[in-house]
C-alpha cells in the first residue's frame, strides 16, 4: 500500500508543488517546508571525543594476542621477469612463521616497480622487514616506459605482451558521431579555443595506510579489522575468493583514517594477510608503509586533454571536442570527458578518450575519477572562450547554464562573496611583482545510490536507542549524520542515539563510493526511525488515552499537538513496552520519483597571488558554494568541502608522483617530497551550501565529497590566468611551470 | 631499520665512551631516522645526546656561543639574536616545521645528510652511497644544484642554519674525548670534488661541541630569506644569506651567502665584489644577484632555479638594508 | 569502440561493483565508463591469471581463464 504526500520542493525558498507516492512504512518525505531541529543544523561529531583523545581504535591501532606482523616484498625494477626466489635464509631466522609468493608458480611477470612478489609473516615487524631483505631473487629485466607520450609510439616496450599497442581502443561518445561533423561546427563558430591541457598522477595519501588483520576463527570463519570504504565490498571479495559463504566472514572497521576511493574492494594486501594467516594459524596484520601507499594501491590517472570549443556571436556554445589520453599505469581508467558532457548545454558534444598503459602502479578511483582533470581542462577553455568572446567568464557560463536553477543561485551568491564585480576586468593588470586574480570554476558530479541497505534500530525499556549498520565512516561522519536523523524523527539528541556500525554483521550498508554513503544509508534510517516512533507513540496513545494521529514525539516527550502541556516523557512511554525492547528497521527503497537531474552542480571562486619574479601562487581565499540535495549537518558538510578544497589546492600546486625516467622508479614516495598542501598553505575557505529539497526520498540527502574537490584546481588557474595574463595549462603550476610560461608570452613579445 | 643499541650519556665525557662499534651520534633524531628506515645508515648504537644540558645554550658577549644541542625553536625565539646575529634567528624560524623546530638542533641541522631524491632513496645506489651513477645528472634534477655540479654528484647542501653562519664567518668547535679542534665554518664543509660520500670533515668518533660566532661584526645588519614551492614543511628552491656593513649609504662590507645553490653551502664573492665600496641602490643589488649567477650553469630541469636566485639575493640585500624590495620596480 | 562490450566473468571487479546503481546493479560490467579501474578477483591485479589485462572487452567467453557468472 501507499500514501501520496503534496511537497514542497526546489532550490532555496523558491519552492514549487510536487506530488510523491511512497509506501505505507515510510514516513512522510522531508521537504521544503519542513523546518527540522537537527536537520540542516551544525551538529559536532558524536564520536570526536574518542578521535582527539587517542580512544578510537583504528585498523592500524589493531594488535591481537600471537597476533604476527606480515610484510611484502616488492619488485624494484618497473619490467622484469621474476625467475627465481631463494628464500631459505629468511625462513630459516627465528620469529619468521612464513613465506608466500603471491603467483602460484615462476616464471612471473613484473610490470611496475613496487608490483608485490612475496609475503613474509613473523612474530615482529621488524624481524619481518629484515626476512625480505635477505630474500635473493633472480630477476630478468626488460624494457619499460613509464610515461603515456613514450607508451604511444609504435616502438614503445609493450606493458602487456599479448597487446599489439599500449593503447587500448579509443572510446567515442557518441557511439556513432562522426568527427568531421564537429570539426565542421567548430569551424563554423564566431569565436573558437583549441588547446591542450596537461594533469599529473595524483597518489591517494590518506593517513591511515591501506591493510588489515585477519584471523580465521576456525577452517570456515574468516574475520578481518580492515582500513576500507566498503565493509561489505572486502566482505565479498574475501568470501568469493576463500570460497567461504558470505555468512562466514566479518569484516569490521569501526574508525577509518581516509581512503579517497583507493580502498574500495579488491587488494592484495587482503588476501595475502588472509593466506598467511590460514598457513600460520595466528592473526596476522598487514598495514602498507608510506611508500608501498603511494607505488602500489592507486593514484589518479594523468590526462593529456585536446579541448575545441566553440560559441557564437551571442556567447552561446557551438560544440565541444575533447581526445583525451592518459595513464593509469599497468591498468584502465584514465578517461576524463565527465565534465565535457555534464555541464554545460549544447547538443553538439564530442569526446574520444584512450587508455595508455605505462610501467607504473595501477591508478584508482580517486575522489570524483576523472574529474578534477577534466574540470581543469574544461574549465580553463571556457574561460579562454569568455576572454575571448571579451564576455565576463562568469556572464559566459550564466548563459551557457541557464536551464539549472542551482548553478543562478551559486554564481549570484559566490559572486556576492568572492567581490567579482569589483575585479578589475582587465588580465595581468596589476602594477608591481606580486599580481591578484580572481577565478571561477564549475563542478560536476552525480547523484548515484544504491539499495538494500538496511537500519535496524531498538528501543529499550529504559528509553535507551541503538542503531546498527554495517556501514563504515570513511571519515566524513556517517554515524554522527545517522544520529541526528535518529534524535530528529523521535524527538531525542543525536547524543542520546549509541550507535553501532562499521561491522558486516549488522545490515548492509553502502561503500563510500560516489559520494552516496548519506544519499544511501539517511533514508532506511530515517524510516527505521520512523517505525520505531510509531511504537512508542501506540504505547502512549494508549496510556494518554489519545488518538496516535494527534500525538508528536519532542524534547524527549510524547506531546498532544496544539495541546502541548499535556504530554508523558519518552522514557516513561518506553517503560511499557512489552519484553523489556523491540528493534525495527528501515530498507533503502528506489527513490519516489526520478530527478529531472542527475547532475550534483557547485561552483568554487578562487583569489590569488603570483608573484612574478618567483612564480610562487599563494591562494588567498577559496570561496565554495555548492549543493548536496537536503543538507543534512552542514558541519561535516563543511568539513567536506574544506577537505575537497585542500586537497584541489594540493593537486593544483603541489602533488606529483615522479617516476625517474631513466629506471621507473618513484623519487619521491614519502611525505617529504611528495607535497602535500599543509597548513601554511591553505587560505581562508568560505563555504555555502544550499538547501535544494527534492522529496525523493524519506531525507532528501545527496552527496558532497566528491563534487567539492572537482573544480578547486580550475578555479584556481583561472584566478592565475587573470593575475598575471598568461595562461598555465600544466598542472601542478609550480614556480618552474609559471616562469616558464611568463618567459614565453615574453619571448613573443 | 635494523636493531640497535640505545645509550643516554649524561655529561660530553661520557658520549665518547660510547662512540665506538658503528655508534651514531642522536640528538633530535629527525635525519637519523629517516635514513635508518632507508637503511641508508644502519648504526648498531645511538647514542642520545639530549640529555645533556650542558650542550644546550646561547651565550652572547663580544661574540655568541651556541650549544650544538639548541633547539631550532630556541634559536626562532631568542632575544639575543639581534643585529648581525638576526640572520641566525630567521634561518631557523624558517625551517622545516613547528614539531621538528621544537626537537631539531642545530648541529643536527649542520650535520644533516642532502635530501637529493636519489640519496635518500634505498632504491638508488649512487655515488655518495658508494656506487658509479649520479642518477640525477641526467634525471629528476629541479631541485638540485645549479653551481659547483660538475663533479660526479649534484646535491645541494640542505642546511639553512649553514647559510646563516656562513655569513657570520662562524667556526665549529669539535672533540674526540682527547683533543678539541677549530674549524671555520667554510672548512667544515667538503665538495664532492673532495669527498664525494661525505659532507663535511667531522669524523665517525668525533662531537661538536660548540658552534662560535666572532664578535667582529658588532654593528652589522643582516636578513635571510628562503624560497619555497610549499610554505609549510618544504626544502627551498633557494636561500640567502646577507651580512651587511654599512658606511652610510655605501657598503663597507658584506657576506652574501647561497644555500640550495651547491653541494655545499657558499659564498657568492662575484656578488660581494659588486657590493664592497659601493652605494647601495635597487640597481646595485640587481646587478650583484645577476653577477653572482654568473658562475651558474644549470642541469636539464633546473634552469628556473638561477632566476629565483637572482631574486632571492636581491630582495635579501634590501631587506638586509633596510629598503623595500618592491619599491625598485621590475 | 563502437558498440559496448559487457562481461559476464565472475571474477571480473571494478569499484562500482560495491556501488551499485539502484536501476542496474550490473550496469558497471559494460564499458559504459572511461574512468573505472578494473581488477580479476583471482589476482587482486589489473593482470588476470594468464597475464593479460582485465576489462570487460579483453574478459569474454573463450579466454582461458573466463567464467561466466550464470
Amino acid at each position: 500500500m501507499s500514501k501520496k504526500y503534496k511537497l514542497k520542493v526546489g532550490v532555496q525558498e523558491n519552492l514549487r508543488d510536487l506530488t510523491v507516492e511512497v509506501n505505507d512504512n515510510q514516513p512522510r518525505p522531508w521537504d521544503g517546508s519542513d523546518h527540522l531541529k537537527y536537520i540542516g543544523k551544525e551538529q559536532t561529531r558524536i564520536d570526536g571525543r574518542e578521535k582527539v583523545t587517542g580512544r578510537a581504535k583504528y585498523t592500524f591501532d589493531r594488535q591481537l594476542p600471537g597476533m604476527l606482523w606480515a610484510r611484502f616484498l616488492r619488485s624494484p625494477y618497473p619490467a622484469a621477469v621474476v625467475k627465481s626466489i631463494d628464500s631459505s635464509e629468511a625462513e630459516k631466522m627465528p620469529g619468521v612463521y612464513a613465506v608466500i609468493t603471491v603467483a602460484e608458480k615462476l616464471p612471473m611477470t613484473i610490470r611496475f616497480a613496487g608490483q608485490e612478489i612475496l609475503a613474509v609473516a613473523a612474530d615482529s615487524d621488524c624481524v619481518a622487514e629484515e626476512a625480505v631483505r635477505r630474500i635473493q631473487i633472480e630477476y630478468d629485466k626488460k624494457p619499460f616506459v613509464v610515461s603515456a607520450d613514450e607508451a604511444r609510439k609504435a616502438d614503445a616496450p609493450r606493458v602487456y605482451s599479448g597487446m599489439n599497442s599500449n593503447m587500448r581502443e579509443t572510446r567515442i561518445r557518441p557511439e556513432d558521431a562522426r568527427e568531421s561533423d564537429y570539426d565542421r561546427l567548430l569551424s563554423g563558430s564566431h569565436v573558437r579555443v583549441d588547446q591542450t591541457y596537461r594533469t599529473q598522477v595524483q597518489t591517494h595519501s590518506a593517513m591511515e595506510t591501506h591493510g588489515i588483520v585477519a584471523v580465521w576463527e576456525d577452517a570456515r570463519h574468516l574475520k578481518a579489522w580492515a582500513s576500507t570504504q566498503g565493509t561489505f565490498a572486502v566482505r565479498n571479495d574475501l568470501a568469493d575468493y576463500f570460497g567461504l559463504p558470505k555468512s562466514n566472514v566479518r569484516v569490521i572497521t569501526e574508525y577509518m583514517g581516509g581512503g579517497f576511493g583507493a580502498k574500495l574492494g579488491g587488494g592484495i594486501y587482503y588476501i595475502m594477510a588472509a593466506r598467511l594467516a590460514k598457513k600460520t594459524g595466528k592473526p596476522v596484520r598487514l598495514m602498507l608503509n608510506r611508500k608501498e601507499e603511494h607505488l602500489s594501491v592507486g593514484n589518479r590517472p594523468d590526462s593529456v586533454q585536446h579541448l575545441q570549443i566553440g560559441a557564437d556571436r551571442n556567447g552561446k556554445i557551438t560544440a565541444i571536442k575533447l581526445k583525451s589520453y592518459g595513464t593509469a599505469g599497468i591498468g584502465t581508467g584514465a578517461g576524463t570527458s565527465g565534465p565535457a558532457r555534464n555541464i554545460y548545454q549544447t547538443d553538439n558534444i564530442y569526446v574520444a578518450e584512450t587508455d595508455v598503459l605505462t610501467n607504473a602502479g595501477p591508478g584508482a578511483a580517486f575522489r570524483a575519477p576523472g574529474h578534477p582533470q577534466g574540470v581543469f581542462a574544461l574549465e580553463q577553455a571556457i574561460d579562454e572562450l569568455a576572454w575571448k568572446l571579451k564576455m565576463d567568464p562568469l556572464e559566459f557560463r550564466r548563459i551557457n547554464t541557464a536551464g539549472d536553477e542551482r548553478r543562478r543561485v551559486e554564481y549570484r551568491i559566490g559572486a556576492g562573496k568572492i567581490g567579482w564585480h569589483k575585479r578589475n576586468p582587465k588580465a595581468g593588470a596589476d602594477k608591481g611583482v606580486i599580481k591578484r586574480g580572481l577565478g571561477v570554476a564549475n563542478s560536476v558530479w552525480y547523484y548515484i545510490y544504491g539499495r538494500g541497505f538496511v537500519c535496524s534500530i531498538q528501543v529499550h525499556s529504559d528509553g535507551s536507542v541503538l542503531l546498527t549498520n554495517g556501514v563504515q565512516d570513511i571519515g566524513g561522519g556517517i554515524g554522527t549524520v545517522m544520529a541526528m536523523v535518529v534524535a530528529e524523527e523521535l524527538g531525542l539528541k543525536p547524543t542520546d542515539i549509541e550507535v553501532k556500525i562499521g561491522d558486516t554483521q549488522y545490515g548492509l550498508g553502502p561503500a563510500s563510493g560516489g559520494s552516496q554513503t548519506t544519499a544511501g544509508i539517511t533514508p532506511a534510517v530515517r524510516d527505521a526511525a520512523w517505525a520505531a516512533g510509531q511504537r512508542v507513540l501506540k504505547i502512549a496513545a494508549d496510556m494518554m488515552n489519545e488518538k496516535i494521529q494527534n500525538l508528536e514525539l519532542a524534547d524527549g516527550r510524547i506531546l498532544v499537538k496544539n495541546k502541548k502541556e499535556k504530554f508523558i516523557t519518552w522514557k516513561k512511554a518506553c517503560s511499557k513496552i512489552p519484553g523489556d525492547q523491540f528493534t525495527v528497521s528501515g530498507e533503502r527503497v528506489k527513490d519516489n520519483h526520478g530527478l529531472q537531474r542527475r547532475t550534483i552542480a557547485g561552483v568554487q571562486f578562487a583569489d590569488v597571488s603570483v608573484d612574478i619574479e618567483t612564480g610562487v601562487v599563494t591562494v588567498n581565499k577559496i570561496v565554495a558554494v555548492h549543493d548536496c540535495g537536503r543538507p543534512m549537518d552542514r558541519l561535516t558538510i563543511r568539513n567536506q568541502i574544506n577537505g575537497g578544497v585542500i586537497q584541489g589546492i594540493s593537486y593544483a600546486l603541489f602533488e606529483n608522483r615522479i617516476l625517474d625516467r631513466n629506471t621507473g622508479v618513484m623519487v619521491n614516495a614519502n611525505l617529504e617530497q611528495y607535497k602535500i598542501a599543509g597548513s601554511v598553505d591553505v587560505p581562508q575557505i568560505e563555504s555555502v551550501i544550499l538547501d535544494v529539497n527534492e522529496g525523493q526520498s524519506s531525507t532528501g540527502a545527496i552527496g558532497i565529497g566528491e563534487p567539492a574537490t572537482v573544480p578547486t584546481a580550475a578555479a584556481i588557474a583561472n584566478a592565475v590566468y587573470h593575475a598575471i595574463g598568461v595562461r598555465v595549462r600544466e598542472l601542478p603550476m609550480t614556480p618552474q611551470r609559471i616562469l616558464a610560461a611568463l618567459d614565453q608570452t615574453k619571448g613573443v613579445k | 631499520m635494523r636493531k640497535f643499541e640505545y645509550a643516554m650519556p649524561r655529561s660530553v665525557d661520557e658520549v665518547f665512551q660510547y662512540l665506538e662499534n658503528n655508534a651514531a651520534v642522536k640528538a633530535g633524531g629527525i635525519d637519523l631516522l629517516d635514513r635508518m628506515k632507508e637503511y641508508e645508515i644502519s648504526p648498531g648504537r645511538l647514542v642520545n645526546i639530549n640529555g645533556i644540558e650542558a650542550l644546550r645554550y646561547i651565550k652572547n658577549g663580544n661574540g655568541l656561543r651556541l650549544g650544538p644541542s639548541v633547539t631550532l625553536a630556541e634559536l626562532a625565539a631568542s632575544k639575543k639574536l639581534t643585529g648581525a646575529w638576526r640572520v641566525i634567528a630567521l634561518a631557523a624560524a624558517g625551517a622545516a616545521t613547528p614539531q621538528i623546530r621544537n626537537i631539531a638542533t642545530l648541529a643536527g641541522n649542520l650535520c644533516q645528510r642532502p635530501r637529493c631524491w636519489y640519496f635518500r632513496s634505498a632504491d638508488f645506489h649512487c655515488t655518495r652511497k658508494g656506487g658509479d651513477t649520479c642518477f640525477a645528472l641526467d634525471g629528476e634534477n629541479q631541485y638540485h644544484a645549479i653551481i659547483g655540479n660538475s663533479d660526479g654528484c649534484v646535491i645541494v647542501h640542505p642546511s639553512a642554519m649553514a647559510t646563516a653562519l656562513l655569513a657570520l664567518d662562524a667556526v665549529i668547535v669539535i672533540e674526540n674525548g682527547k683533543d678539541s679542534r677549530t674549524v671555520a665554518l667554510a672548512d667544515f664543509y667538503m665538495t664532492p670534488a673532495q669527498d664525494i660520500q661525505r659532507e663535511t670533515v667531522l669524523q665517525a668518533d668525533e662531537l661538536i661541541t660548540e658552534i662560535s660566532v666572532p664578535g667582529t661584526m658588532q654593528g652589522w645588519k643582516s636578513h635571510y630569506n628562503k624560497l619555497k614551492e610549499k610554505q609549510a614543511f618544504d626544502w627551498p628552491l633557494a636561500e640567502v644569506a646577507v651580512a651587511l656593513q654599512m658606511d652610510g649609504k655605501r657598503v663597507k662590507d658584506v657576506r652574501v651567502v647561497l644555500g640550495a645553490a651547491a653541494p655545499v653551502p657558499m659564498r657568492s664573492e662575484l656578488a660581494e665584489m659588486v657590493l664592497k665600496n659601493s652605494v647601495l641602490t635597487h640597481e646595485l643589488a640587481r646587478t650583484a644577484a645577476g653577477e653572482a649567477m654568473e658562475n651558474a650553469e644549470p642541469l636539464s630541469e633546473n634552469g628556473y632555479k638561477v632566476r629565483i636566485f637572482k631574486t632571492m639575493i636581491y630582495r635579501t640585500l634590501c631587506h638586509a638594508a633596510g629598503m623595500d624590495p618592491f619599491a625598485g620596480g621590475v | 569502440m563502437k558498440t559496448k562490450t559487457e562481461s559476464k566473468c565472475k571474477y571480473l571487479r571494478t569499484k562500482m561493483s560495491y556501488v551499485p546503481d539502484v536501476d542496474n546493479s550490473e550496469f558497471w560490467r559494460s564499458t559504459d565508463s572511461t574512468t573505472h579501474a578494473y581488477w580479476c578477483l583471482l589476482t587482486m591485479q589489473p593482470a588476470g591469471p594468464d597475464d593479460s589485462l582485465a576489462a570487460p572487452p579483453e574478459c569474454q567467453p573463450g579466454r582461458k581463464c573466463y567464467d561466466s557468472k550464470e
